[in-house]
């Protein structure tokens, strides 16, 4: 499944902290602020690069070197949790 | 509607020009002939917008006034400069700032510390202090026309010497917050309208100077004397390792 970042959400460091902050009219449709972990940051960079569900479960299992089915079920929760609070819309 | 009333105010040396759709006292003072450097204004139907966030009884000015601080928070990032929601105050020749969502109990915090240690400290700004980033990592702390319910402003300045994060709890507990503990805190009190992503970075930036340059403590209280107390002791422990 591919994702689209929602306009107007900004990704940014702040004192080593990853944080997703909803601007703009993406400020209506998502909380303001998410704090992300180590894992959940790298995730977001994999959707930045455009990466479809699989891709990014193949490029955390190679970065982690765990197997995919050991990755799935975190990387499931990441983008379900992400698209029900509007920061990604599934594409199709 | 039209904004029909204008001020051209000053605040911490940045004259701003206010737009507004009602008049408010609270813009009547401070008030330059300076060129603006800056503006404010709600955008159309923001009144409208925002009434479901304010309790029934508030008045459309009364939303004006306060939504207008985002704005101004706007116009104040690029100088080096942000409106942060809190009470601040001088203690010891320093500003401490408790800071917390509305309703939480800065002002009450800020009227124990006043019944308990009285003559001690000195509020300098009861609900939207500015914050001046000088250079190194002083920050100034200095009063605004935001001065909250009870109206509590004073024409202070001082150096910025910590923050206390307020959080309703059933016992009094008080400790000094990491930095990953403190991002969401400090940033969420930064007024800004985050319309812009230009605006929200700068927003960022000052975070970032706050968090590095000053301790950021959680204060888990009951609203009693004894939670003033606990926090006094804290803070004047650290001071005292500062020597």
């Amino acid at each position: 499944m591919k994702y689209n970042i929602r306009e107007g959400i900004l990704r940014r460091e702040l004192c080593g902290e990853t944080l997703l902050i909803a601007t703009g009219d993406a400020k209506d449709a998502c909380p303001f602020i998410k704090q992300l972990n180590d894992t959940a940051a790298y995730y977001w960079h994999l959707l930045e690069q455009g990466m479809d569900s699989a891709e990014m479960a193949a490029g955390a299992a190679k970065e982690y070197q765990l197997s995919e089915e050991t990755i799935l079920p975190g990387l499931r929760d990441f983008l379900k949790d992400l698209e029900e609070k509007n920061y990604i819309i599934a594409e199709g | 509607m039209k904004n029909r009333y204008f001020y051209n105010i000053s605040l911490v040396g940045v004259p701003i020009r206010i737009a507004c759709l009602y008049p408010h006292e609270a813009f009547e003072a401070g008030q330059t002939d300076e060129a603006p450097a800056a503006s404010a204004a709600l955008e159309d139907g923001r009144i409208e917008k925002a009434r479901s966030l304010y309790y029934p009884d508030l008045t459309d000015p009364d939303i004006e006034y306060t939504e207008l601080a985002n704005a101004v928070g706007d116009a104040l990032l690029p100088f080096r400069r942000c409106m942060f929601h809190g009470t601040a105050f001088l203690w010891r020749g320093k500003a401490w700032i408790f800071a917390a969502p509305s309703g939480t109990g800065k002002t009450t915090q800020y009227a124990l510390w006043k019944t308990v240690f009285g003559s001690e400290i000195r509020i300098i700004n009861g609900d939207k202090p500015i914050l001046e980033f000088c250079e190194g990592k002083s920050i100034m702390v200095h009063t605004s026309p935001w001065r909250g319910k009870e109206q509590m402003s004073q024409a202070i300045s001082a150096p910025l010497g910590g923050i206390i994060y307020l959080k309703q709890a059933a016992e009094n507990r008080m400790e000094r917050l990491s930095v990953k503990e403190s991002v969401l805190p400090i940033l969420s009190q930064i007024m800004c309208t985050h319309k812009e992503t230009e605006t929200t970075l700068q927003a960022c930036d000052a975070a970032e100077k706050i968090l590095k340059a000053v301790p950021v403590w959680g204060l888990s209280n009951k609203g009693d004397a004894d939670s003033a107390i606990l926090a006094h002791t804290v803070i004047l422990e650290h001071e005292e390792k500062q020597r």
